[in-house]
C-alpha cells in the first residue's frame, strides 16, 4: 500500500488510527503488528512470509547474541552475527540481485544460463537494513537485545516507514517501542507534516514527474530539453522522496514514534560532500556506520580512504537498484567525493556561495539523469544530448514545455530552498539558532505566527492533494528497484 | 498555541474520516456522464484476486471513481493547472478562444501499425477493383482540428505531422480516388467547422469534404444554397471536455443540413437497418438529452448500418462505407446519391469484407477515417479475408 492512495486515505489511515486510539496501552503494538502487516501484504500479499521469516530470524540471533555475551563466549557471539549478516544479505542478494549476476554472467562468459525472474519484494532493502543495524548494535552492546518478539516485529514492520524509508535503526525507537506517549503536539505535528509530505508528493512530484515521463520517452531531443528533463526528474525525485519521508515522519509522530530527519534541503548544498549530508541521510549514515567506519574509514591512511570510499559509494550505488547505471551513479559521486576530500572542498570553501551551488547543483543534476535511466544505451543518447552532442540547442517543443511548467517550476525552486530561515528571521532570530534544538523542524513548530495558519495550510493542502489524486492518473511509486 | 494544536488535530480528522465517510454512505454511480465512461464498482473479494494483487488495483480504482463529490475534485484540479499556465490537461490541449484538441505527439505513433492499415486498404482496393471501376474506390482521410485550426493550438503545442501521414497515405492510393481535403477545410478555418469541446468535425466541415469528395469522384454535389440549416442542440460538450473537465468550458452547437423545405422528419422517413434486424434512424433526437450529443448522428456506432437513400429515380448505384464516427455526419449528406448505402465500422463488425461487395452489389466504395485514427486502428486487417 502507498501512502498517496485511497485506500490508504480513506480506509487504511482513519480505522487503524480508530483502532490504535481506543486500544489499551499493552496492546497498542499488536494493533500496529497487524496493521503494519496488512498494509505490506497489500502490495506483496506473498513475500510478506520473507519479512516475517526476517524478523524472526533477526530476532533469535540478537537474543542468541546475548546469551554468548552473557557467557562470555566471543567466539560464538561473532559467528552468530556473521549467520545474521549473510542471512540477511543472502535474501537481498537472492531477491533483488540474482538475476543482474545472472545477466551479467552470461553476457561476460556467453554461458547463456536462465533467469529467475523474481519479482523483487517491496522495501526489502530498507526492512533488511534496519534488521541489520540491529543485530550489529545488539552485538557492539550499542543496545540491549529485545525480548518482546512483538515489541521487535513491530519495529521491522512498522508501516509508516516500511517501504520507502527512512531507514530507521533500531536504537533510534528502541525505547519508543515499549514506551510512548502521544501528546497534542506529536498529533498535530504528525498530521501537518503528514499533510506537507502528501502534498509533496501529489501536488509536487507528480506533476513535474508527467514532464520527465514525456521527455525521457521522446524520440527527438535538443539539449535545452535534455536539461529541462533532467531538471524535472531531480525535483520529481526529491519531493517524491521527501514526501515519503515526511509522510512517514508525520505518521510515526501521529503513534508517538520520533524518526530521524532524512533530508534537510539537500539542492540548497554548496558542495557535493555536503550535499550528501542533506539528502538520504539515514541511508548515508547507516553506511558510514556499518560499512565506512568498519573498513577503517580514515584512519588507515589516505590510499585506503580512497579505497574505502570507492567500496562504499559502489555498493551505495548498487543498493539503488540492481542495474548498471545505479553502480556508475554511485561511482560517480565516489570519484567526486574523493576529488573534494583531497583538494576541491577547501578551494570551494573559498570561493562565493553561488559557485559552490551552482557546481554543486550541476553535477547532481548530472548525476539523477543517470541514475534515471537503466537502459545503457538510452542513457548515452540522454547524455549526448545534454551536452550537445549530435541534437540541436533548441526547438518548440522545449518552449511548449517551459510555458506548460514555469510556474510550478517557479514553486518547485521556492520549496526547495530553505524556508527554516525564513520563519527563523521571522522569529528574529538567525538561522544558526534555528538548528540548535536538534529537530530541524522546530522552528517551524514553535513559530507562534505561523501556527495560526497552520490549519488553514494544512487543510488547503489536503485538499488540492485530494483534487489531484482523483483527477490526475500519474501516481508512480518510484522505489519499486531499491 | 495548545488551542491551535486542537485545530490541526480536529481538522485532519474531520477531513480525512468526513470525505472518507460521505464516500461510502453515497450511492455509486454506475456512469460519469461527464466524463463519458463507466465508473468502477466495488470489487468482489477472492483469495485468487487478493494474491495477485487484481483485488487490491481494483479497490483503488473504485475508491477514486466513487469517491465523493468526484467531478469537482477534478474540475478543482484544471483550474488548478489552468491557472498555472499548463495547457496539456488530461491528455488533451486547452486552446485559444474555447477550442480544445485531441494531443497526439510523435511517440504515440507505431509506424509499422500506420504501414499495416495503408496496406490492407489497398490490398483491399486492389481486391474490389476486380468488379468495380477504380474512380469508384475512393478514400477520405480527415485531418484533425489540430491542424486545421492550429491558430487556436497553444502555442508550439507538440503534434504528430499529420501531413506527413496524410501524404503517405496519398502516395499509396496513386492508383485511386484520394480525397486530400487539408486544403478545403484550411481555407474555411475560421468557419465552425470542428466542435470546440469535442474531437469530431461539424456537420460544416463534413459539408466541406463532401463537396471535394464529389468534385474527386465527378459527381455533383448538393449546393449549400439548395440546403437548410437547424440546430438542433446548443449545449453540447463533448469527449475534449470530458477529458478536461474546465468549468468554464464553452458549450457546442449541433446542426444538420435538410434539403429546403424538408424537416428532419422527412430525412429520417429512410429505412435504416442496425446490424441487419434492429431498426435504426438516421437522427437520434434521444441522444441529445444525452451526454455524447454526436451520438445524435445515427445513434452512435455500429457494426453494420444499411440505409436505403432516397434518390430522385433509382441510380443503380450501392455505396459501401468502411468508415470510423466521422462518417456519422458525413452520409446523411449523400443519402440521396444511392439506392442503399452500407456503412461497416470494422471495431465491430467482424464478416468477410471481401465477399460483402458481391452480397451487396456494392458499386462505389468510400473510405472514410480521421487520421488519429487510421494510423492507430487495430482492426483494419479485416478488411483482407475477415475473421
Amino acid at each position: 500500500m502507498v501512502f498517496s492512495s485511497f485506500v490508504f486515505l480513506c480506509a487504511f489511515l482513519p480505522i487503524v488510527l480508530f483502532l490504535y486510539y481506543i486500544s489499551p496501552a499493552r496492546i497498542r503494538n499488536l494493533v500496529l503488528l497487524v496493521a503494519s502487516l496488512i498494509f505490506y501484504a497489500w502490495g506483496e500479499p506473498v513475500y510478506v512470509l520473507i519479512m516475517l521469516f526476517s524478523t524472526v530470524f533477526d530476532y533469535t540471533n540478537g537474543r542468541l547474541i546475548e546469551y554468548f555475551k552473557k557467557k562470555g563466549s566471543r567466539g560464538k557471539m561473532k559467528a552468530t552475527l556473521v549467520v545474521d549478516i549473510c542471512g540477511n544479505l543472502g535474501i537481498l542478494g537472492f531477491f533483488k540481485y540474482a538475476d543482474f549476476v545472472i545477466d551479467n554472467i552470461n553476457s561476460i562468459t556467453g554461458a547463456g544460463l536462465s533467469l529467475l525472474h523474481i519479482a523483487l519484494p517491496i522495501g526489502i532493502s530498507f526492512y533488511t537494513f534496519q534488521t541489520m543495524s540491529y543485530t550489529i548494535d545488539v552485538y557492539r552492546g550499542q543496545v540491549e537485545a529485545q525480548h518482546n518478539i512483538l515489541d521487535f516485529a513491530t519495529y521491522v514492520v512498522l508501516f509508516p516507514q516500511l517501504i520507502a524509508g527512512p531507514i530507521v535503526q533500531y536504537k533510534t525507537i528502541a525505547n519508543e517501542l515499549s514506551q510512548r506517549k502521544v501528546g497534542l503536539t506529536d498529533f498535530s505535528e504528525g498530521a501537518f507534516r503528514f499533510a506537507i509530505g502528501l502534498a509533496k508528493k501529489v501536488l509536487l512530484a507528480n506533476q513535474i514527474g508527467g514532464l520527465w515521463d514525456t521527455i525521457s520517452r521522446m524520440n527527438e531531443l535538443t539539449t535545452a530539453t535534455a536539461w529541462l528533463g533532467a531538471i524535472a526528474y531531480s525535483f520529481q525525485i526529491y519531493f517524491d522522496f521527501s514526501g515519503y519521508s515526511d509522510m512517514a515522519i508525520g505518521l510515526g509522530r501521529m503513534f508517538g514514534f520520533h524518526f530521524l530527519e532524512n533530508f534537510n534541503f539537500p539542492y540548497m548544498a554548496k558542495s557535493i560532500t555536503e550535499f550528501w549530508r542533506r539528502w538520504h541521510i539515514s541511508l548515508s549514515s547507516w553506511f558510514r556506520e556499518y560499512v565506512y567506519i568498519p573498513l577503517g574509514g580514515n584512519r588507515k591512511g589516505l590510499p585506503r580512504q580512497v579505497l574505502n570510499l570507492l567500496i562504499v559509494w559502489m555498493l551505495t550505488g548498487l543498493w539503488h537498484g540492481a542495474n548498471w547505471n545505479f553502480v556508475l551513479w554511485g561511482l560517480y559521486y565516489g570519484v567526486l567525493l574523493i576529488i573534494e576530500k583531497l583538494f576541491l572542498l577547501k578551494l570551494i570553501e573559498k570561493l562565493p556561495a553561488w559557485i559552490g551551488h551552482v557546481y554543486s547543483l550541476f553535477l547532481v543534476v548530472i548525476g539523477w539523469a543517470i541514475f534515471a535511466q537503466t537502459d545503457m544505451s538510452q542513457l548515452t543518447r540522454f547524455l549526448k544530448a545534454m551536452f550537445g552532442i549530435g541534437v540541436a540547442g533548441v526547438n518548440s517543443d522545449f518552449w511548449y514545455f517551459l510555458s506548460c511548467n514555469a510556474v510550478l517550476l517557479i514553486v518547485l525552486v521556492l520549496c526547495s530552498m530553505d524556508h527554516r530561515a525564513w520563519i527563523g528571521k521571522l522569529r528574529k532570530k538567525s538561522a544558526d539558532a534555528v538548528d540548535h534544538e536538534g529537530s530541524i523542524y522546530v522552528a517551524v513548530e514553535q513559530s507562534r505566527g505561523l501556527m495560526i495558519v497552520k490549519p488553514a495550510i494544512m487543510l488547503v493542502l489536503l485538499f488540492l492533494s485530494y483534487a489531484f489524486l482523483v483527477g490526475d492518473s500519474y501516481n508512480p511509486f518510484l522505489y519499486f528497484r531499491f | 498555541m495548545k488551542n491551535m494544536r486542537l485545530v490541526i488535530t480536529i481538522c485532519f480528522i474531520a477531513f480525512v474520516v468526513g470525505i472518507s465517510a460521505a464516500g461510502f454512505l453515497q450511492k455509486d454511480r454506475e456512469f460519469s456522464p461527464n466524463e463519458n465512461r463507466y465508473l468502477a464498482e466495488a470489487p468482489e473479494f477472492s483469495w485468487e484476486d487478493v494474491l495477485d494483487g487484481r483485488f487490491q488495483e481494483k479497490l483503488e480504482e473504485y475508491l477514486r471513481d466513487q469517491i465523493w463529490g468526484r467531478d469537482r475534485w477534478i474540475t478543482v484540479k484544471t483550474a488548478v493547472q489552468k491557472s498555472a499556465g499548463n495547457t496539456d490537461i488530461g491528455g488533451a490541449y486547452v486552446g485559444k478562444d474555447g477550442y480544445d484538441f485531441e494531443k497526439i505527439v510523435p511517440e504515440d505513433v507505431d509506424d509499422s501499425q500506420v504501414q499495416r492499415n495503408i496496406v490492407a486498404v489497398q490490398d483491399y482496393f486492389d481486391v474490389a477493383s476486380d468488379t468495380i471501376s477504380k474512380d469508384r474506390l475512393s478514400f477520405l482521410l480527415v485531418p484533425t482540428s489540430g491542424l486545421v485550426m492550429e491558430d487556436k493550438l497553444p502555442k508550439n503545442a507538440r503534434l504528430f505531422d499529420q501531413s506527413a501521414y496524410i501524404e503517405q497515405v496519398q502516395n499509396a492510393m496513386q492508383d485511386y480516388n484520394f480525397v486530400d481535403v487539408r486544403e478545403e477545410l484550411c481555407a474555411k478555418s475560421d468557419a465552425y467547422i470542428y466542435y470546440r469541446t469535442d474531437h469530431h468535425w461539424t456537420t460544416e466541415g463534413a459539408y466541406i469534404a463532401y463537396e471535394k469528395w464529389c468534385e474527386t469522384t465527378g459527381m455533383t454535389a448538393v449546393s449549400k444554397d439548395s440546403l437548410e440549416q437547424n440546430i438542433v442542440a446548443e449545449d453540447f460538450r463533448g469527449s475534449l471536455y470530458s477529458k478536461i473537465l474546465n468549468v468554464d468550458s464553452a458549450y457546442d452547437s449541433i446542426w444538420i443540413y435538410t434539403p429546403a423545405g424538408e424537416s428532419m422528419d422527412a430525412v429520417n422517413a429512410c429505412k435504416v437497418t442496425v446490424d441487419e434486424k434492429e431498426p435504426g434512424v438516421i437522427y437520434d433526437v434521444t441522444k441529445l438529452a444525452e451526454k455524447d450529443k454526436y451520438a445524435f448522428f445515427f445513434g452512435g456506432n455500429y457494426g453494420q448500418v444499411h440505409i436505403e437513400g432516397s434518390p430522385q429515380q433509382e441510380t443503380g448505384r450501392n455505396l459501401l462505407v468502411v468508415k470510423d464516427s466521422f462518417a456519422n455526419s458525413f452520409v446523411p449528406l449523400i443519402l440521396n446519391q444511392y439506392d442503399n448505402i452500407y456503412m461497416v465500422d470494422l471495431r465491430y463488425y467482424n464478416g468477410d469484407m471481401e465477399s460483402y461487395l458481391a452480397e451487396h452489389d456494392i458499386t462505389d466504395v468510400l473510405v472514410l477515417y480521421n487520421i488519429s485514427n487510421f494510423i492507430s486502428d487495430k482492426n483494419l486487417y479485416k478488411l483482407n479475408g475477415g475473421m
